[in-house]
């Protein structure tokens, strides 16, 4: 078997969302690439992974039911998030970023850091506010935008695709990560987590 | 090591080895199998799920790194995941030492 049909096959039986696949998938990509490179022999490296079947049962089993859900709803949000992003710049600013491009930003967001900012501020609330006014387009009387400003953390994790990737979205040149907490939503600026270091 | 045996020490192990230093999930396994005198030769399948599931849980946390024009995703413990592997380690050295008191008195 080659790197290529085990990551198709991976790819076939993963249950996880889109952006957690992705990941996944890469990340075992340069794995195995690796090993390739330095042992010269795949087949070893990728019997060390174990069958695609059961490789994707054990992601899969780590995503509760409930986190699934969460996983399909989030990453609805995100990409009606992204169609009104869009919408909101294409009124305001140039260049609007498509969906495809929004899920690439997300992926990209904080060079793949997990620990962007994870301290709730009331200088990030206030930039969350203006998040809202930037998806809402400056017209909060939308009923998804009253939504949207009133978030509470359940509501909060409709923006985050799964768990382990936390939903993160570009609005006015910055990137946004979003996770919800027990304690209410975070919003935090990653490109200045990024400069700033962990956080 | 069979599963059985390792299940319930694997995540010490993660992150005992990630303490105080980031390693993608191949120099990873190579630590863990090195560190332990060749006794945890842990395979891949049974790594990254576990690395994932640790990232989820809040104890590590990851990011692309590219090294020699190859991307990998490295791996680091958090606030979080160092205050986990001191309680985990103090629960093992309890766990252990009263196994050693149990089996020496046999």
């Amino acid at each position: 078997m080659t790197i290529e049909e085990y990551l198709a096959e991976l790819r076939r039986h993963l249950k996880v969302g889109p952006l957690a696949k992705r990941r996944i998938l890469r990340e075992i990509e340069a794995h195995l690439s690796d090993a390739a490179a330095r042992d010269g022999d795949i087949s070893r490296a990728i019997a060390r992974f174990g069958s695609p079947e059961a490789l994707a049962l054990r992601f899969t089993n780590q995503t509760s039911g409930r986190l699934r859900v969460f996983a399909w709803i989030g990453a609805a949000a995100l990409l009606t998030a992204g169609v009104a992003t869009t919408l909101a710049l294409t009124l305001g600013k140039s260049d609007p970023p498509a969906p495809a491009a929004l899920v690439r930003a997300a992926e990209n967001a904080c060079d793949g850091r997990s620990d962007c900012v994870d301290i709730l501020t009331q200088r990030l609330v206030a930039k969350a506010k203006d998040f809202v006014r930037a998806i809402c387009g400056g017209d909060n009387a939308k009923p998804q935008c009253l939504r949207s400003a009133k978030l509470t953390a359940r509501q909060a994790v409709a923006f985050v695709p799964c768990s382990e990737i936390p939903g993160m979205v570009q609005v006015g040149g910055s990137t946004w990560r979003l996770q919800d907490k027990k304690d209410g939503i975070i919003f935090s600026d990653c490109s200045e987590a990024s400069s700033g270091g962990n956080g | 090591v069979s599963r059985e045996e390792l299940k319930g020490h694997l995540d010490l192990l993660l992150l005992a080895t990630l303490r105080d230093r980031e390693l993608h999930g191949y120099a990873l396994i190579e630590e863990l199998r090195k560190g332990s005198d060749g006794t945890f030769e842990l395979p891949e399948g049974t790594i990254y799920p576990a690395l994932h599931r640790l990232e989820r849980s809040g104890l590590l946390s990851s990011r692309w790194s590219s090294e020699s024009g190859r991307r990998r995703r490295v791996y680091q413990l958090t606030r979080k995941g160092a205050a986990a592997l001191d309680e985990r380690k103090q629960a093992w050295k309890q766990f252990s030492r009263g196994v050693d008191l149990v089996v020496q008195e046999g």
